[in-house]
């Protein structure tokens, strides 16, 4: 009877034992995550596949696998090179002529060449007018219409003719990918059911060599990098949906680097001397949109479709107030289309740049023929209903989120003018089906709240507008003539002064008729740990266009 | 004969009535649960008087996050709100979604519960099998899935009955998914009662099913009614704190479960503001904690079974 006792206890504590051991061995593990010298990550992101064709939310972790020819990374500096090592242009601006590294290796050994290259855009090129057109992912067609030829010279020489001088060699940001691999790969699979399961074979600083949706990425440092197998022993890129997890991390010293936290994790962060917090401007809009359509899927009231009713409502939106009291100071002021990390383009429009002032705006208001007749406070439209907006928000898939206090702030602006908004938040897919065109089910709603991400490229800075755009990137669906002009014209110019004039008229143009309202240009927040490794970024400590740093990062 | 037959139906009542809140009151649980529930009423009945009007992020002044102090007795959000003042005006909305969701829920319930007793047969089969689905499919789960739909198809700005749409979505919503165990018992209620002598004596002098059923079934359900209301109360108020907690409350109303949700997305539980997150949360816990005292003192009241014998 006692040696059984005796045999239940030892079992117990043996249960007891066995239990304890994974949670010990693993919290060491959390103390010291140094010692195996793999860098840890963390954002908030929610990659679908590793095939670039297919989808837009892979950015993370493909970026890291694959390069881009040249791409905005490589424009900006000397050291952040592609696939191509270097590149010039013919003195007539239509033959542009990429020199690949000399010597670069893919992941499994094969060679990396031009032809490579050339096949990565022949795939995309070929495929347009086809029901399959691959574009639907981040290597896009788009764009690629201008293209007259492209030609491997040697395998160290790529040549890509253009019709008319465009910087779309340059700029396009399509990942190159091996040949020999996607070769047999049909343009319906690229589209949708090629999955390019791990370990990916690329010319990137670190290979993915495991990945599972919805936790995280694997990455190993590829031995035949151009400049060098990187130093580090791999990367871990775990992907979350909200920003807790991320914050808790880094405290607990299970990251290294963390992006996308909130205002307050932040500056909770840049107290502690064991982080290094940065922030990084981001090519994103944080918008307020009116539905400008008239017809099928019209807003509430006419009022939206003319200008000087919503002339008047920018001047009851206070951006300065958004950027100190919302995002607290983590973003800028939104003005125009033109977001100020496209230094080179920005203008603050500051000769026609409208000022908060409520009682201006009931001034305009009033001039324009939207009163308060019967004297409820609220005022009424041109058809005599009294105005009761719904302003529709959510976030969508792959921007940064708009903190509520911004939807807040406008509504209750919006209401001080005698215009009641009632908030409906959306999740993305509902968000999307709502503002798509009237022909594919959208509409019907009036206002709506915001973000996009799309690059600081001028192409890509006018899509808000633009007439081809409409119920996928142009929310408000306005469409002016001049403006679509002005979008052609810039697509085929490659000259820096000539491309900010244009970008200047186009961006007055939809300033003056107001289909949009920039509410800011936000920042992403990034913080890491001081104690693993040393390389990161200076400004910006991890790049969002491109691998940097992780082709250099060291262990200490 | 009839006048003292008056009076001493009168005084019965009156005995009865006295009897029960004797013995409802006697009970500690329901004691706990009347304090906390009139303290709550009363600060939703009068927020404007306790901390003057609801604070928005444009009349916000206090610093971001800041930890409770004198000025701020409950901290502040993360634009500056103090969180007393949207936890005293999120009260009022809180209790309103709970106490509307749950009479829809307790008409309905008692509704097909009483039909379906009372007839039995085809009708009985067919609204319990109805029920049956709202009771083995969870009613979160259904409210999840049933709210942004239903945002979305009615979407359109205005006023509802005096609520904005999302709010009234929500109410709706929490009534209708969450009447399944009202149904249950009171239909098996109504089986026996409708066994009973005097419903075959109302049968007997003509009454019509639809006065049966109001007149003679109906005050004999309510101590079921009133005892599965309060705790449908509490559950209504959880599922109204989980959906907006996800994003589907309105974000200018703040209710309790929006606060919670706002105090989540900006972070607050990874920087340690406590008085955030607990705020609301000790609010959402305390009221639904009365509400099930009071629903299980009712119980023990009216439940002669479970009565402990003397």
């Amino acid at each position: 009877m006692d040696k059984w006792q005796l045999g239940r206890r030892a079992a117990l504590k043996a249960m007891l034992i066995g239990s304890a051991t994974p949670w010990i061995i693993s919290s060491k593990a959390l103390a010291s995550s140094c010692g195996d010298h793999i860098v840890r990550l963390a954002a908030i992101a929610a990659p679908d596949t590793m095939n670039p064709f297919a989808t837009w939310s892979s950015f993370w972790p493909t970026v890291f696998t694959y390069d881009t020819l040249v791409g905005p990374e490589a424009q900006r500096h000397a050291d952040r090179k592609g696939y191509a090592k270097e590149w010039s242009v013919s003195d007539d601006n239509l033959t542009w002529t990429f020199k690949i590294w000399p010597g670069m290796k893919w992941s499994d050994g094969h060679p990396a060449t031009a032809k490579d290259a050339a096949f990565t855009y022949n795939f995309l090129r070929d495929s347009i007018g086809k029901p399959d057109e691959l574009n639907v992912g981040y290597n896009n067609t788009d764009g690629m219409d201008v293209i007259e030829s492209i030609k491997v010279v040697d395998d160290e020489t790529l040549q890509i003719v253009t019709k008319l001088p465009s910087l779309w060699p340059v700029n396009n940001f399509n990942l190159i990918v091996p040949e020999h691999i996607w070769r047999d790969v049909s343009y319906a699979e690229a589209r949708s059911t090629f999955r390019n399961d791990a370990p990916l074979v690329g010319t990137g600083p670190m290979i993915i060599s495991e990945f599972q949706q919805g936790q995280f990425a694997r990455l190993t440092p590829n031995s035949h990098f151009r400049t060098g197998k990187p130093k580090t022993a791999g990367m871990v890129f775990r992907f979350f949906d909200t920003a807790d997890p991320i914050a808790q991390g880094l405290k607990s010293g299970d990251l290294d680097y963390g992006v996308s936290l909130t205002a307050a994790q932040w500056t909770d962060l840049s107290k502690d001397p064991a982080f290094v917090v940065g922030e990084s401007l981001t090519p994103q809009w944080n918008y307020l949109a009116f539905n400008t359509v008239s017809g099928k899927g019209e807003g509430s009231t006419k009022a939206l479709q003319d200008p000087a009713f919503r002339d008047a409502i920018g001047y009851a939106i206070d951006q300065k107030a958004i950027v100190d009291r919302a995002m607290r100071g983590h973003a800028d002021p939104g003005v125009g289309l033109v977001v100020p990390m496209a230094a080179n383009y920005y203008s603050d429009l500051s000769d026609i740049r409208r000022h908060f002032d409520l009682a201006e705006a009931g001034r305009r208001l009033d001039a324009a023929g939207y009163r308060d007749t019967n004297g409820d406070g609220i005022r009424e439209d041109k058809e005599g209903n009294s105005f009761q907006l719904e302003l529709i928000t959510g976030t969508t898939s792959g921007t940064l989120e708009i903190p509520i206090a911004v939807v807040q702030l406008v509504a209750g602006w919006l209401g001080q003018i005698g215009i009641p908004v009632s908030v409906t938040q959306l999740d993305s897919g509902a968000l999307s089906a709502r503002t798509a065109a009237p022909a594919n089910g959208g509409g019907g709603w009036d206002l709506l709240v915001r973000a996009n991400w799309l690059s600081g490229s001028p192409h890509d800075l006018l899509s808000l507008g633009s007439g081809k755009l409409v119920g996928t990137t142009n929310k408000s669906q306005w469409t002016n003539d001049k403006f679509d002009k002005i979008l052609s014209e810039i697509d085929v110019t490659i000259d820096v002064n000539k491309i900010r004039e244009l970008l200047d008229q186009a961006s007055r143009i939809i300033y003056m008729e107001a289909p949009y309202i920039m509410l800011c240009y936000p920042f992403v927040l990034e913080a890491r740990r001081k104690d693993c490794f040393v390389g990161w970024g200076e400004k910006g400590i991890m790049s969002m266009e491109g691998y940097f740093p992780f082709d250099r990062l060291r262990p200490i | 004969m009839s006048k003292i037959n008056v009076l001493s139906r009168s005084r019965l009542r009156a005995r009865a009535i006295s009897g029960f809140l004797r013995h409802f009151i006697g009970h500690g649980g329901a004691q706990l649960g009347l304090v906390c529930l009139g303290f709550f009423l009363a600060v939703a009945a009068m927020p404007d008087t306790l901390v003057g009007p609801l604070e928005t992020a444009i009349t916000a002044t206090g610093d971001f996050l800041a930890p409770p102090s004198r000025l701020h007795y409950l901290g502040t959000d993360e634009v500056g709100r103090d969180v007393l003042n949207l936890v005293v005006h999120g009260a009022r909305i809180s209790l309103t979604i709970a106490l509307l969701a749950t009479v829809i829920s307790l008409v309905v319930g008692t509704t097909v519960g009483i039909t379906a007793g009372y007839f039995g047969g085809l009708a009985d089969v067919c609204l319990m099998r109805v029920t049956d689905f709202f009771f083995v499919v969870p009613s979160f789960v259904l409210a999840l899935v049933i709210t942004p739909v239903a945002l979305e198809a009615m979407g359109a700005g205005g006023e509802i009955l005096g609520f904005r749409p999302s709010l009234f979505v929500i109410i709706v919503v929490i009534g209708l998914t969450s009447w399944a165990f009202v149904a249950r018992v009171i239909r098996s209620q109504t089986l026996s009662l409708k066994e009973r002598t005097f419903i075959d004596r109302a049968r007997v002098a003509g009454s019509s099913n639809t006065s049966i059923m109001l007149r003679h079934i109906l005050p004999n359900l309510v101590p079921q009614v009133a005892a599965n209301g309060a705790l449908v109360v509490a559950n209504a108020i959880y599922i109204e704190t989980s959906l907006s907690f996800l994003g589907l409350g309105d974000p200018l109303q703040p209710s309790w479960g929006t606060l919670l949700s706002l105090a989540q997305r900006s972070g607050a539980a990874s920087v340690g503001a406590w008085w955030y997150l607990g705020a609301p949360g000790v609010c959402v816990l305390t009221v639904s904690l009365a509400f099930v005292l009071i629903g299980n003192a009712l119980d023990d009241t009216f439940n002669p079974r479970r009565r402990v014998i003397p």
